[in-house]
């Protein structure tokens, strides 16, 4: 998969997340199961929190000539959302974009096949998450890293399809284990599909998909 | 924003509102852009689709052509008509205007294609 040309101005980078390891530790998972997306004919993408839209922009590159696919991308920083614009024309694609809590807005119909969310998963304080500051909120993931995040979860098996996979990037200290153990609780089967340490990090590609299916 | 978007959007999260859907549109600015058509992506989109509210919506925006306002039988093997859903779908943007919750009325911005979705802390 290609990385696609972001361009982020220093007053962009005042807000807006510059695509980082784990930015690219999930193209790098994206990219490992292409071929399942192409066979599968995946066609409707949505990613949580696309900041500059690098991911995105990648999968809607890979995936555009093999499944004609749509792409949704949200997120609350009206500057991200609007670089994520930005970089999907840059990068010839078409991602609609929108601004939203997480998935507050979308009608749940089980329609999504690949969801995406990169999130703040840093652990800090409760009080952080509720910082009004925006490039905070790139970051900020609360007790054990996991409260935005787990405001997600159960929403997923009604945003995916019945074959549709979420991607989530994890670290360490978030639990992997325990996160693992609630979407079991939601009729899902989570596995580590990529690990990477970099710089104090150890990150994780979680990907879960409904059980009962293949 | 495409109205494939528009199709998934709903205002239930407003504290009080029950349904939310679908939101209306005032479209104040629409572009149309060009995108490929593949006939089996948009054959295959048509069955995840709420049929009623994309009538409604391209036709509440002057856009809706020579959709029918129920969906055919057959559809699969209707190119003719698979372009014109795709036309619908995909090649309608809503560049400013706003989206309308039906029951309280409340106003969601769209600027640069893109709807704000945002909600106060009181409105939830
Ligand atoms: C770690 S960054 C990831 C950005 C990008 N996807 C990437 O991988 O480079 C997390 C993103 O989530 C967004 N975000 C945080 N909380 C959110 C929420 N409640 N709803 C929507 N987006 C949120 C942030 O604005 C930020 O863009």
């Amino acid at each position: 998969m290609e990385t696609p040309i972001v361009k982020l101005s220093n007053k962009d980078l005042d807000t807006v997340y510059e695509p980082s390891e784990d930015s690219f530790l999930l193209i790098d998972a994206l990219e490992a199961d292409l071929e399942t997306f192409k066979s599968q004919k995946s066609q409707l993408c949505l990613e949580i929190g696309s900041g500059s839209g690098i991911v995105i922009t990648a999968l809607a590159a890979a995936l555009k000539k093999y499944n004609g696919a749509y792409f949704c991308a949200i997120d609350l920083n009206p500057n991200a959302c609007k670089v994520t614009k930005e970089t999907s024309i840059a990068n010839s694609t078409n991602i609609d974009v929108i601004q939203m809590d997480l998935t507050n807005n979308i009608y749940a119909r089980g329609i999504f096949d690949i969801i995406l969310f990169n999130p703040p998963y840093v652990v800090t304080e409760s009080l952080e998450v509720l910082d009004e500051r925006l490039i905070s909120k790139t970051w900020a993931g609360g007790k054990e890293g996991r409260e935005v995040m787990e405001r997600l979860f159960e929403n997923i098996p009604k945003l995916l399809s019945d074959n549709g996979y979420f991607y989530l990037v994890v670290i360490k200290e978030n639990d992997p284990e325990y996160i693992i153990q609630i979407f079991k609780d939601l009729d899902m089967k989570g596995e580590v599909v990529m690990d990477r340490k970099v710089r104090g990090e150890h990150l994780h590609i979680l990907r879960f998909k409904k059980t009962g299916q293949n | 924003m495409k109205l494939l978007t528009h199709n998934m959007l709903t205002s239930k999260c407003l504290k009080g509102v029950t349904v939310g859907y679908p939101l209306g549109i005032v479209a104040k600015d629409i572009k149309l852009c060009v995108v490929d058509f593949n006939s089996e992506f948009i054959a295959r989109i048509i069955p995840k689709l709420d049929w009623a509210t994309l009538w409604k919506a391209a036709d509440s925006i002057g856009h809706v052509g020579e959709l029918p306002q129920t969906l055919i039988q057959d559809f699969e093997t209707n190119e003719e008509f698979l372009k014109k859903v795709h036309h619908v779908l995909l090649e309608v943007d809503v560049i400013n205007g706003d989206l309308l919750c039906p029951e309280s009325g409340r106003k969601f911005p769209i600027n640069d294609g893109i709807p704000n979705m945002l909600l106060n802390e009181d409105e939830v």
